[in-house]
């Protein structure tokens, strides 16, 4: 081995030892992947579910115009219930799947309506990759986020831990989320963090 | 990879979402903390190298048939790493590129900065490297793979993995050689 591959063998091996591998570590990162395994499975349930209610109910909608046609009436549209909301089913598969990027340009319009208004309008990253949101924006705000898909299909968004947040907001915040072709678009219900609200709310492209 | 996990891989193969689960802890604990470590030569910094693995665990998870051979599993970990930190590298260039990337302040203190020093202009110009070369790099002298593993990990042939270690150590040398 030369000179140079030996220098190279040294700063390779002192990169890789930097990695903090305690057992802490070691169990954290096992208790999120198992997170995600579960959340995956939770996601797939729902996705099963709802194609079978979309079954059951297009049957019973088909079944109920039959019956209005065999009494000689007419049936009415508004009888049978709305259908999933496609956008948002396929925007809850992005959660627990794999990394998948979106960009936006945060403008100092919607940074100005959250309060915000002495900063310059930004150009967005985010990425969704299992259960983690992580967002970076050109004017200097960042925020590493877990996000949990809820019942009614809203997204739940909060800091992953204090440290890899600095949004400056513990709290979580509930936003409506919908896919349509590579636009995801998210709309805040309800964040208590204003800067987090201002950058995320909005159309992202992937 | 242990012979207990060969065995339990075989006790596993009935299937089921429990046995599945246990398996792929076995492997998640016997390879988490190798995988990031090689992670780390290729991404950077920790959060990401974490994400990176965790990213090629939850893919083996999908595709339940390579856990039930933990030899198989874990060449498919190592190049599901190696992809995966690829797609986190070529972000990181585009966002460099456009200005937007922020990375978590490291909390290092300036002393062990400066013992970094020669190690970081070595793992710099490592960086610098077209991503196939630097991928050989890190398989060869991190790793120290065979040229037939690399050829394996990365699906090229060996004899471009050859070629790969020759234009980067070459490469490597004039940089280094340049600083000195």
């Amino acid at each position: 081995m030369n000179p140079v591959e030996d220098r190279v063998v040294r700063a390779l091996r002192a990169r890789a030892e930097e990695a903090d591998m305690s057992q802490s570590t070691l169990n954290r990162n096992h208790s999120e992947l198992m997170n995600r395994i579960a959340a995956g499975r939770s996601s797939r349930r729902r996705l099963l579910l709802a194609a079978a209610a979309a079954v059951v109910l297009l049957a019973l909608g088909g079944a109920g115009l039959w019956v209005a046609f065999d009494r000689g009436q007419e049936g009415t549209a508004d009888t049978v219930p709305a259908a999933s909301d496609p956008g948002q089913e396929r925007a809850e598969a992005l959660v627990g799947g794999d990394f998948a990027e979106f960009k936006r340009t945060i403008t100092e319009e919607e940074l100005s309506a959250a309060g915000l208004g002495d900063l310059p309008s930004a150009e967005g990253r985010l990425n969704i990759s299992g259960t983690r949101l992580n967002v970076w924006g050109s004017g200097g705000q960042k925020g590493l986020h877990s996000v949990t898909v809820l019942a009614d299909g809203t997204w739940q968004i909060g800091p992953q831990n204090k440290e890899h947040s600095n949004f400056e907001c513990t709290q979580t915040g509930t936003y409506t989320a919908s896919l349509t072709g590579d636009v995801l678009t998210l709309r805040a219900i309800e964040d208590p963090c204003a800067l987090r609200r201002a950058v995320l709310a909005g159309s992202w492209t992937g | 990879v242990t012979t207990e996990s060969g065995s339990t891989a075989r006790a596993a193969s009935g299937g089921g979402k429990a046995s599945t689960d246990r398996l792929l802890s076995e492997l998640f604990y016997a390879h988490f903390a190798e995988l990031t470590r090689l992670a780390m030569c290729l991404v950077h910094d920790q959060a990401t190298a974490e994400d990176v693995v965790q990213d090629a665990y939850l893919a083996l998870y999908r595709h339940h048939g390579r856990l039930r051979d933990p030899d198989k599993a874990l060449t498919y970990l190592r190049s599901a790493v190696l992809n995966r930190a690829r797609s986190h590298f070529r972000s990181l260039r585009r966002a460099r590129a456009a200005k937007v990337l922020h990375l978590i302040p490291s909390n290092q203190t300036e002393d062990a900065v400066e013992l970094r020093e020669e190690t970081d202009d070595v793992f710099r110009a490592v960086a610098a490297l077209p991503q196939r070369q630097r991928e050989v790099v890190v398989l060869r002298y991190y790793l120290e793979l065979s040229e037939a593993e690399i050829a394996d990990a990365l699906g090229i042939a060996v004899g471009s993995v050859k070629r790969h270690a020759h234009r980067a150590l070459a490469a490597l040398t004039h940089r280094l050689e340049v600083q000195v």
